[in-house]
């Protein structure tokens, strides 16, 4: 353990929030069992220059792109080249998702390893390497939400969404797409993919029928994507 | 759970999608909505959509940390043969984590169910028919069959591939209108004997809810279920 990477200025509060909308059958089911997670926001090491823009240009992911394609023939070099690009923000990213230095780590390391395995299967018709690579951490931060059940009983909004800019990239489509969107759907999308939050979470941070998150985010989604398609 | 939006159809495949990509989709849920991904190229395609046009959301909104140096070690050890690695110990934690050998595990696994489903039928004396049967549901989509016989035995088996979140058990109720839920068992991933008894006689009656609670390891420490049903399905009398 590395306490002393951690600082832990927020720890999220044991409450039995009631649920104003039925889940499943249960009538009387009130909502998840609870537990208190303390909630560590880590500031040692963090690089504050907040994009890493040089692996987002079309250029620059096109090097990804090579040196992914060097690790499908197994060039140890090329994964290192492609971990020191990019292992720095998928720490971040994992951080972000798990709150947790350890977890986060062991996450990366989870991610660069099926990316060594898989980096035959990239294809440059899905999208960016680096997207392709985001992805497949997530995933595996989802695998460890799911089997911590981390984020079970908040009920304020942890202080690092605000601290750190959620707005994207001024060019990018998404961010100009996702400023279309009622702030409620884009707060919604942004707990969930930015911070991992399930449905119900989101409902209870917001105090907002669980219905209601779901249908923000659906109408959200579904907006967005003839926006970007546009 | 999301028993609201799954009566009728269901959000369109786009915005499902999209849904799991934002990491919306959780356990049952999830792990049945990548199998249908394998199965259909065009979900596929709408999932990439979505991982490639949201990174830079992603992307955004979290700073980018300097790894430890021990971080590329345990990648490095782990990617190179050649080098024996520092421990008994660590070479251990790697092949655990290693997600390749799980999902070997889990194929073999879905295999030897497939063969124990496919093969039984022929090489034993038929079993006695099932005097009820249930389709176990999520949404509209079934995942298992229970069938129930005169003895009060049961037998479930899977429709797909499915399993509980990790670290958790699948715990199985009947559920009567009025009467509080009992405990019936465990639900496995492959195939589930339950021994004549577990299911009250009181029980084996048409349109009693057979249903499926997500709880810790060893169930429900109440006797009552904790958490929302994640799929379900009421016994139906088969005629005979």
């Amino acid at each position: 353990m590395r306490a002393d990477d951690f600082i832990d200025p927020l720890t999220i509060v044991h409450h039995n929030g009631k649920n104003t909308t039925s889940n499943g059958h249960w009538g009387a089911a009130s909502g998840l069992p609870r537990a208190g997670y303390p909630l560590t926001i880590m500031f040692d090491g963090i690089d504050f220059s907040p994009l890493m823009s040089s692996t987002l240009g079309t250029a620059d992911d096109a090097r990804l792109r090579d040196l992914l394609s060097r690790c499908a023939g197994r060039d140890r070099a090329a994964l290192r080249a492609l971990y020191d690009l990019t292992a720095p923000k998928l720490l971040g990213i994992a951080l972000r998702l798990l709150r947790n230095r350890p977890q986060a780590e062991d996450v990366v390391q989870e991610a660069f390893l099926q990316i060594w395995r898989n980096a035959g299967r990239f294809d440059t018709a899905r999208g960016s390497a680096m997207g392709w690579m985001v992805a497949i951490l997530r995933y595996r931060a989802l695998d460890r939400i799911e089997s911590e059940k981390r984020h079970t009983g908040t009920d304020e909004l942890p202080d690092v969404a605000a601290e750190l800019p959620v707005s994207v990239e001024d060019q990018s489509a998404l961010a100009a797409c996702l400023a279309t969107l009622p702030e409620p759907w884009q707060r919604s999308i942004n707990l969930a993919f930015v911070d991992g939050y399930s449905h119900s979470e989101i409902a209870e941070l917001t105090k907002t029928p669980l219905g209601t998150i779901k249908s923000w985010i659906l109408r959200g989604l579904a907006s967005l994507k003839r926006c970007l398609e546009a | 759970m999301s028993q609201s939006l799954e009566s009728g159809e269901g959000p369109p495949p786009d915005q499902r999608a999209g849904e799991y990509v934002l990491g919306l989709l959780r356990g049952m849920e999830r792990a049945q909505f990548e199998a249908e991904m394998a199965r259909d190229p065009a979900l596929a395609r709408a999932v990439a959509f979505w991982e490639d046009r949201l990174t830079p959301l992603a992307l955004a909104a979290a700073p980018a940390i300097t790894p430890p140096p021990s971080l590329w070690s345990a990648i490095d050890a782990a990617i190179n043969p050649a080098r024996p690695m520092a421990s008994r110990r660590e070479r251990l934690a790697a092949l655990w984590n290693h997600a390749g050998l799980w999902r070997a595990v889990g194929a073999l696994a879905i295999a030897a169910a497939l063969v124990l489903v496919l093969i039984r039928p022929f090489n034993r004396p038929a079993a006695p028919p099932p005097s009820m049967v249930a389709l176990l549901n999520q949404g509209n989509k079934p995942l298992f069959t229970v069938s129930l016989r005169e003895n009060g035995s049961a037998q479930i088996l899977p429709l797909g591939h499915v399993a509980p979140p990790a670290g958790k058990v699948w715990e199985l109720w009947a559920v009567a209108k009025g009467v509080k839920p009992v405990p019936i068992g465990f639900l496995q991933p492959g195939l589930t004997r339950l021994p004549a008894g577990d299911i009250p006689a009181s029980l084996r009656k048409p349109g009693v809810l057979i249903a499926v609670t997500v709880e810790q390891p060893g169930g429900s420490p109440s006797g009552a279920p904790t958490m929302p049903i994640v799929f379900d399905g009421p016994l139906s009398a088969v005629q005979g």
